[in-house]
């Protein structure tokens, strides 16, 4: 059976106009990217709703397959946004492989203070009984935390 | 087999009502254009902004087609954000071409002062696939 | 000193990306315009003249964006881009750079 975890990249945009470039190894025993979510999580307090504070380009697999592309917006502040569905992707994920990109901020001068962005990235791990060491492991249910979840899609 | 890439095409708009044309390629590694996303970076710059598309020279929308019908807000999940095309649209290096018009009335500004807003950067998404 | 092809030949290969035809390509930059764009959509080019470009020269495509720092200076990387490729100029510049990129079609 195969379980889904949710690999988070956090990256921290600290001037207006700035370019974060992403090198960042995805663990080994992720082997299935299946989704991606891209969002705003703390640090601007706009108005209104902006359309685009910067956007997003990944490539997976060592520079292989450059799939994501994508724009962040930003809620106005206390606005209440539940629409989080995942966008679909499928990429087997080399084990250990790199992940590389940019993000760049194109958030109007006016609204910018430093702010966060997280990526998630839907991922289906191995068979829990492959790299569970816990001889115990049936009987505890590890994976009952909200991090894990089991695959449906799978 | 790589199954889906979401590609990006970026227009830069300089002045209110301008109209560009487009020119791009799609990646050879996938078959299909699965659907078609448009991003201006504020939602004033929406209203009146049109988007004309070709194919390998086929016509997909026409020059007056409103951006805003290719567009949606907050309140939308990012998977129900696209433009599915129902019919099948080759990707695999297609040719795409077309005519991006600013939605803001033609102005005439004093001296070399630049508009607020402008130039901004129109951002079109083409969702890819190796599906059917 | 870094040769340049040979490097990009070999990490292509190590990205099992095959290489349909590699060439330079020169972009000549002139007075009175500060921003060029260049296609590159199924293509990679590789800027291979970082070290000589004017400070502050951004180039921005949709898989790389560098700003040109005094770490350029003596810098062998080679930086690649992909897709849209926009090249701007600092203002106020007294000799205008030709940028030399070798261009990968893949």
């Amino acid at each position: 059976m195969a379980y889904i975890s949710y690999h988070i990249l956090q990256l921290k945009v600290e001037s207006s106009g700035q370019t974060i470039h992403i090198n960042h190894k995805i663990p080994a025993y992720l082997k299935r990217c299946t989704g991606f979510l891209v969002k705003h999580t703390k640090g601007l307090k706009p108005n209104a709703h902006l359309p685009e504070i910067g956007w997003l380009n990944l490539q997976f697999n060592n520079l292989n397959e450059n799939a994501i592309a994508a724009v962040v917006a930003c809620p106005a502040h206390l606005e209440v946004n539940d629409c989080y569905d995942f966008q679909t992707l499928d990429i087997q994920l080399k084990p250990g492989a790199l992940l590389c990109g940019i993000y760049t901020d194109t958030t109007p001068i006016s609204s910018f203070s430093p702010y966060h962005i997280s990526v998630y990235l839907r991922c289906t791990s191995l068979e829990k009984d492959a790299y569970n060491t816990n001889p115990n492991a049936d009987k505890e249910q590890p994976y009952s935390d909200s991090f894990y979840q089991e695959d449906k899609l799978c | 087999m790589k199954k889906h890439k979401f590609q990006q095409i970026r227009v830069t708009v300089n002045s209110p009502g301008e109209a560009l044309r487009i020119t791009a390629q799609t990646d050879k590694q996938y078959a299909r254009i699965r659907g078609i996303y448009v991003s201006l970076p504020q939602e004033s710059l929406i209203a009146g902004t049109m988007l004309g598309l070709k194919v390998n020279n086929q016509e997909i929308f026409e020059d007056l087609h409103e951006v805003k019908l290719l567009t949606s807000g907050n309140q939308v999940a990012p998977n129900q954000k696209f433009f599915l095309f129902e019919e099948h649209l080759d990707a695999a290096g297609s040719a795409i071409e077309g005519r991006l018009t600013d939605g803001a009335a033609l102005e005439t500004v004093p001296g070399d002062l630049t508009p607020e807003g402008y130039p901004y950067e129109a951002k079109i998404y083409l969702w890819l696939s190796n599906e059917n | 000193m870094l040769e340049a092809i040979s490097y990009i030949k070999e990490q292509l290969a190590q990205r099992g990306i095959p290489i349909a035809l590699h060439r330079f390509k020169k972009v000549v930059t002139r007075s009175g315009q500060n921003r060029y764009e260049v296609p590159a959509y199924n293509e990679l080019l590789f800027l291979t003249n970082a070290p000589e470009l004017p400070l502050r020269t951004k180039i921005i495509s949709d898989t790389n964006i560098i700003e040109i720092g005094p770490e350029h200076a003596y810098s062998e990387s080679l930086e690649e881009f992909s897709g849209l490729v926009a090249i701007v100029l600092p203002n106020n510049l007294t000799v205008y750079p030709v940028l030399e990129f070798i261009q990968i079609i893949l």
